[in-house]
């Protein structure tokens, strides 16, 4: 839903329909083998709720 | 006699399991507690990025637009708050202190309201003020004992290329299970300050 949300407003605001956004939980990202595992990256944006 | 050896190995077997029983959950608890030391982990998320990029291809970012910074706090209210961290991972840095020269091994730029997001323990000086003033930085306890030799320098300098930065808090090093290990945290306002660096990351 929140995904779905993010990728709504991403390709809203810069008009580029080939951009998904997606949201993982902190705790996952270090077992996370698809968008990089264990440290962090470039330009990495955390939000919490 | 015999029954001595075969006790023996049976004792000898008995132990090496429980060992081998302990160790291995030992190991599991230390990868499960990866990052928990934050107290809000249960509530922290990255975005991450799919990018189709033609041809079938597909590639995975983990990360985003720093423009989805306001996006967020203004357009989802599930959000809280949000914070940006960006690591310039084409170059290792290097530190001057008088003659010293020191290489880092992890640079990260924060964004003001990163330690609002996340915990960090503070042995000199706190986070207040860090992000108002362009040129200051926070070390961890390791890299203050490598440059300074001590970890009490709080509104010391050192040179980052030929700027000058000031001291303005000494961090505990992480723990092992630490995702972060940024030896050097400085404003993301800083890095927004040179030439071409907000543009490229409102992308």
């Amino acid at each position: 839903m929140l995904d779905e949300k993010l990728t709504r407003l991403v390709q809203q605001y810069k008009g580029d329909k080939d951009v998904e956004l997606s949201v993982m939980p902190l705790v996952d990202i270090y077992f996370d083998k698809k968008w990089g595992s264990g440290g962090m990256q470039s330009g990495d944006h955390f939000y919490s709720r | 006699m015999r029954r001595r050896t075969f006790t023996f190995i049976n004792l000898l077997g008995l132990s090496l399991g429980i060992a081998a029983a302990l160790f291995s959950f030992l190991w599991v608890q230390n990868e499960f507690a990866v990052d928990r030391h934050h107290e809000k982990s249960d509530s922290i998320y990255r975005i991450n990025s799919t990018l189709h990029v033609g041809n079938g291809n597909t590639w995975y970012w983990p990360n985003s637009s720093y423009a989805l910074q306001e996006v967020l706090k203004n357009e989802v209210p599930e959000v809280i708050q949000s914070a940006v961290i960006y690591e310039d991972t084409w170059q290792k840095p290097s530190l001057r202190k008088n003659a010293m020269l020191l290489s880092v091994k992890e640079l990260g730029y924060v964004s003001d309201n990163w330690f609002d997001v996340f915990d960090y323990e503070f042995v000199a000086g706190t986070e207040l003020g860090f992000s108002s003033q362009l040129h200051s930085a926070i070390l961890t306890q390791n890299l203050a004992e490598r440059l300074f030799g001590k970890v009490d320098i709080v509104g010391e300098t050192f040179q980052l290329d030929t700027t000058q930065f000031t001291v303005h808090a000494v961090i505990e090093n992480y723990p092992s299970n630490s995702s972060f290990n940024h030896e050097l945290l400085l404003p993301l306002n800083y890095y927004f300050s040179l030439p071409f660096k907000k543009e490229n990351s409102l992308d």
